[in-house]
């Protein structure tokens, strides 16, 4: 077993702006889970892989648990590449990329004609985990489609918008999402947006340079 | 709307909800994994479950095939395997 690229973030699975509460939390279930006498490690990884990784659950931990060493980590992270799960730069607007095809959709995702529709008011997080749970979907498995980082699902569903990353990200997620349970992306994500813009005030766009 | 009446459908139906149980109490599925007290401490949150289950599909069909109590161990007992238990 090899965790190939992993930076610090997603070897606890935490999102880029995970609070200091989260990091503790992702560090313990992840001390928990790779322990010498756990048993989920047993079948998966040989002695040496799983000292490797407990050094590196460790070294993630010590560096995001202080607020100096993840600040200096954040701006070489940053240099190096873009954030995890987030859509590539295309250089196309919204709009254009609300109207690219959908990517095929696998054979066990169908759609139903019984559409658990939006609530008044228009497509909400709980609307979009009901209509999840209608066509008998997990999120793991929108997350295996999608590529969206669960813990971004999670908080779509659960409109933790403080949670989420910028709307140009929020907007690609929401669309992907909504186009795994075959809706209307376009309009969900617009219906999506009008909420989370309402709540939080966008953060500053960094220019590109 | 109209019941789920397709066994397969009804079976990932179950799962799926129960999936989100899972997901959404996390540590108290752990905890009553780890003390072998999972659906007394999990009780309310089941029984909402279920009856959100049984809304959605056909009731012959459910309970032909067993779907919510097979989920029930597929999707909560055995996902939680690593858990140290005297269950194992």
């Amino acid at each position: 077993m090899t965790i190939p690229d992993q930076d610090h973030y997603e070897l606890l699975e935490l999102p880029r702006d995970a609070t200091h509460e989260e990091v503790e939390r992702a560090y313990r279930v992840a001390r928990a889970t790779w322990a010498e006498n756990a048993l989920a490690s047993y079948s998966i990884a040989s002695e040496a892989e799983l000292g490797s990784l407990r050094e590196r659950v460790e070294q993630a931990y010590r560096v995001l648990s202080d607020a100096d060493a993840r600040g200096a980590y954040d701006a070489a992270l940053g240099r190096l590449r873009a954030p995890a799960s987030y859509e590539p730069d295309l250089g196309l607007d919204d709009e254009e990329k609300d109207g690219l095809a959908p990517a095929e959709l696998p054979a066990e995702i169908e759609v139903f004609e019984d559409l658990s529709g939006p609530e008044d008011g228009g497509w909400t997080g709980h609307a979009l985990r009901r209509t999840r749970l209608a066509r008998g979907l997990e999120l793991d498995q929108i997350n295996a489609i999608t590529k969206v980082n669960p813990l971004y699902l999670r908080s779509i569903e659960e409109e933790r918008f403080d949670a989420l990353p910028a709307s140009v990200y929020v907007r690609g997620f929401v669309a992907a999402y909504a186009r795994c349970l075959g809706l209307d992306a376009g309009r969900v994500a617009n219906d999506y947006l009008e909420r989370l813009q309402a709540a939080r005030p966008d953060r500053p766009q960094k220019r590109r340079r | 709307m109209s019941a789920v009446h397709e066994p397969e459908r009804v079976a990932r139906l179950a799962r799926a909800i129960l999936s989100d149980v899972m997901l959404y109490h996390a540590e108290q599925v752990r905890q009553g994994i780890e003390a072998d007290d999972l659906f007394e401490r999990l009780q309310p949150e089941l029984e909402e479950a279920r009856v959100y289950f049984e809304s959605r599909v056909e009731a012959d069909v459910a309970r032909a095939v067993n779907a919510w109590n097979k989920a029930l161990v597929d999707v909560l007992v055995f996902r939680s395997r690593h858990v140290r238990s005297r269950i194992w």
